[in-house]
């Protein structure tokens, strides 16, 4: 019978998890130990001060049937999705074309572009927002200066929301610098081809930069979607949920949830369902995806 | 030089242990009031002479400006006197003070010296009844006699523990731009006979008709749940909204929808002006900050706690204002309203250094110095000493001083404290009133839901 060799473990392998120790050791307890833990607490009723006690479902239960809240909370999460996802692409888009164009100074105008997203998801930007569009606000002057009627930005449960949404839609410029990278590589002799061939502007843009763009669409999508059904900062700051829980979203009823009313175990099930309905849309998309997005490599890598 | 003040220090240690003794030879086991007073003093004058390890202790606290200053002279005076004190101040708005105490206690880092909000302490005490001492237990450090002894049982005690110190004499009041209301006609009743909830309506109609875009009264969500919902409910039925002992809720439906049918009248009339006005103002005692407030035209009375009745005056500087009497329904079953306080101060037990926070308690309590500093940054001050440096500094006059008299001559209502002034309870009531407000269905269908919501939250509380 031959003898099967084993490796012995060498100094040279030990070495190489000495080098990651750093990152493992961040990776277990910061993410690893929380993401289970929050698994666990999401069975338990458990209010920080005493220990987590194990109450099975009784959470989720609660949450699907009981929790009035939750259903308007969730519905609040999906029209911002809604409102902002695609907002956010085609304004970033449409910026991106716009600095595609080789004019004098475009170096300083995409930098001044790029400017609202470095300030992105900032407590102070909320606050100048909500000063910006109070009642008595700079943007109600304005309105006033053209004849236009004053509007309740904030007060208004129809509108608040919205007024949200346009913060958000506002900080476009991660997208478009991705947008921008991908309308440069986009060849240019396609374009001389079809001018040849006699297409319009209109033409050039939906059947070559659109498709040739698809992969970056699909990934701005996916991290914008992630984005948005996570939204904590602009809300809170701004509305606070209110009025009426028209700006709730599910990431406002979280933080409440865990830390004014010191439900962790009840908090983490909500983390757990907006994990779930992430998990879910981004299967969706990425399932879609091969309907609408081109790959020059064939998807292949 | 050194051999006397040697010799001194013996002689205060001999003297020290004395008072002990004397203590500790009490064999009831409590300790009267005169004794602990006098040996309040004489261990401070003996612990000024002795040799200390410095101890730095960490004191927290949530306030505007003026307490914020007047607070951090007061430390630096108490500072000078006991040199191996230092005291590290923790200062900030209210804005996420609770959330901030909560985690700390629970991983047992929190603050020696907490400044802490009514509402929150049974709660606490609740989880865990060994998060802050009891001050009895320090009656030798601390004179608590400079206290009258039923306001102290009605603040900061549970279950014959003193966790918390009331700062101050407080309670939800009523104040009015007077100018405005002489203006417009207004004639506020003066006495608490003539002050019904109809009045408000009927005086909001007065001023609708004098000027349709002024509205009587100034008034949040919170301060509607606060100053309207909670007293109506408790002269309605004579009970605190939830029952702790029974996790029950004090009221019927029918009593609810009559209080929601109230909260749609004032709107209806337009006596409060509509939530959508005021949305950018109502989260954390900004009323005063609103343009409408400060111009002194559109606004003429506010619910609010004392405690902040000067800052809100403050606002509008050429108005004058008074303090007003809050409605009471003709067959109430309890005044609804009362005199408490705006926030206790309590030592944390896991404190290494417990004998100390206490002293500057004592300090910030008993001491005219202190008095002087802290006049009246945390309202009317509960102590015999700061009244009386106050009353010497013409500082209790004004506006916060006339709510607090109006509250501690005619209003002795049940101070509701425990499940009720819990943050996720109170968040229904506001929830409610924001409905309301909104039109968003009738008073009947709105307490219906809530009623199953404030259900599941004594549910989850069981």
């Amino acid at each position: 019978m031959e003898k099967v060799k084993v490796k012995r473990w060498r100094k040279r392998d030990c070495m190489g998890l000495v080098y990651v120790a750093p990152w493992l050791a961040g990776f277990l307890l910061l993410q690893l130990y929380p993401f289970l833990a929050s698994l666990y607490y999401s069975f338990c009723q458990y209010n920080v001060m005493a220990s987590p006690e194990w109450v099975g479902l009784k959470n989720y239960i609660t949450l699907f049937t009981v929790d009035t809240d939750f259903k308007k909370s969730f519905m609040v999460t999906l029209v911002y999705t809604l409102y902002t996802v695609p907002g956010k692409l085609i304004m970033s888009l449409l910026v991106a074309l716009l600095l595609n164009k080789n004019m004098k100074g475009i170096n300083l105008i995409r930098t001044v572009f790029y400017i609202p997203s470095l300030f992105g998801g900032s407590v102070a930007v909320a606050l100048l927002w909500k000063l910006m569009f109070m009642d008595d606000g700079v943007i109600n002057a304005v309105l006033g200066f053209l004849h236009l009627p004053a509007i309740q930005w904030l007060g208004n449960p129809g509108v608040a929301l919205k007024t949200i949404c346009m913060l958000e839609i506002w900080q476009f410029g991660s997208s478009m610098v991705m947008f921008l990278a991908a309308l440069k590589q986009v060849p240019a002799s396609l374009y001389e081809a079809a001018q040849i061939d006699g297409a319009d502007k209109w033409k050039c843009f939906f059947r070559i930069t659109l498709p040739q763009i698809t992969p970056i669409i699909f990934f701005n999508m996916i991290m914008q979607t992630i984005n948005a059904l996570q939204a904590y900062t602009s809300a809170a700051v701004i509305t606070n949920g209110g009025p009426v829980k028209a700006t709730y979203l599910l990431g406002i009823k979280l933080y409440k949830e865990a830390f004014q009313n010191y439900k962790m175990g009840y908090a983490s099930t909500i983390s757990w369902v907006i994990f779930a309905v992430i998990m879910a849309v981004t299967l969706l998309l990425f399932k879609s995806s091969s309907g609408w997005v081109y790959y020059e490599d064939g998807g292949e890598f | 030089m050194r051999k006397i003040s040697r010799v001194l220090a013996l002689v205060m240690c001999v003297i020290l242990m004395a008072g002990l003794c004397a203590c500790g030879s009490d064999t009831t086991g409590t300790t009267t009031a005169a004794e602990a007073g006098g040996t309040a003093a004489g261990e401070t004058s003996a612990a000024l002479d002795e040799k200390h390890d410095p101890v730095t202790l960490r004191f927290m606290w949530w306030g505007g400006d003026e307490r914020a200053e007047a607070t951090l002279k007061a430390i630096e005076a108490f500072e000078a006197k006991y040199d191996w004190i230092t005291i590290e101040p923790e200062y900030g708005s209210s804005d996420g003070y609770q959330e901030k105490l909560t985690t700390q206690l629970s991983s047992g880092n929190a603050a020696d010296i907490i400044q802490m909000g009514p509402g929150w302490l049974p709660g606490y005490v609740k989880s865990n009844d060994n998060y802050f001492i009891d001050f009895n237990d320090y009656a030798d450090r601390i004179d608590l006699t400079t206290f009258e002894s039923s306001f102290l049982e009605q603040n900061g005690n549970i279950g014959g523990k003193q966790y918390g110190l009331p700062t101050g004499i407080s309670g939800y009041s009523f104040i009015y731009n007077k100018t405005l209301a002489d203006k417009a006609g207004i004639l506020f009743p003066d006495s608490k006979e003539e002050m019904n909830w109809d009045t408000l309506i009927e005086l909001g109609k007065q001023l609708q008709a004098y000027d349709s875009s002024a509205y009587l009264v100034d008034i949040g969500d919170s301060e509607l749940a606060a100053c309207i919902m909670r007293p109506y409910l408790l002269q309605l039925t004579g009970s605190t909204m939830v029952v702790d002992a029974t996790a029950e809720l004090g009221f019927t439906e029918e009593e609810l929808v009559q209080c929601l049918t109230y909260i749609k009248d004032l709107y209806d009339n337009k006596v409060i002006p509509p939530l959508a006005d005021i949305a950018a103002y109502s989260s954390g005692d900004s009323l005063q900050t609103d343009p409408k407030w400060i111009s002194g035209e559109t606004y003429v009375g506010m619910f609010l706690s004392s405690s902040t009745a000067e800052v809100a005056t403050a606002a509008c500087p050429d108005c004058e204002f008074a303090a007003g009497y809050m409605p009471v329904m003709s067959s109430a079953k309890n005044d609804g309203f009362y005199a408490n306080c705006p926030q206790y101060m309590c030592v944390s037990k896991s404190s290494e250094h417990i004998e100390e926070a206490v002293m500057f308690l004592d300090y910030f309590y008993n001491s005219e110095e202190a008095a002087e500093i802290l006049t009246t940054v945390r309202s009317v001050p509960p102590t015999s000493v700061g009244q009386s440096v106050c009353a010497k500094l013409g500082k209790l006059e004004g506006i916060a001083k006339d709510t607090v008299d109006i509250l501690q001559a005619s209003y002795h209502g049940t101070n509701e404290m425990g499940m009720t002034t819990e943050e996720e309870y109170g968040q229904i009531l506001r929830d409610m009133i924001s409905q309301i407000a909104y039109g968003q269905g009738t008073p009947e269908e709105v307490a219906k839901n809530g009623i199953t919501l404030m259900q599941n939250f004594l549910d989850s509380k069981n």
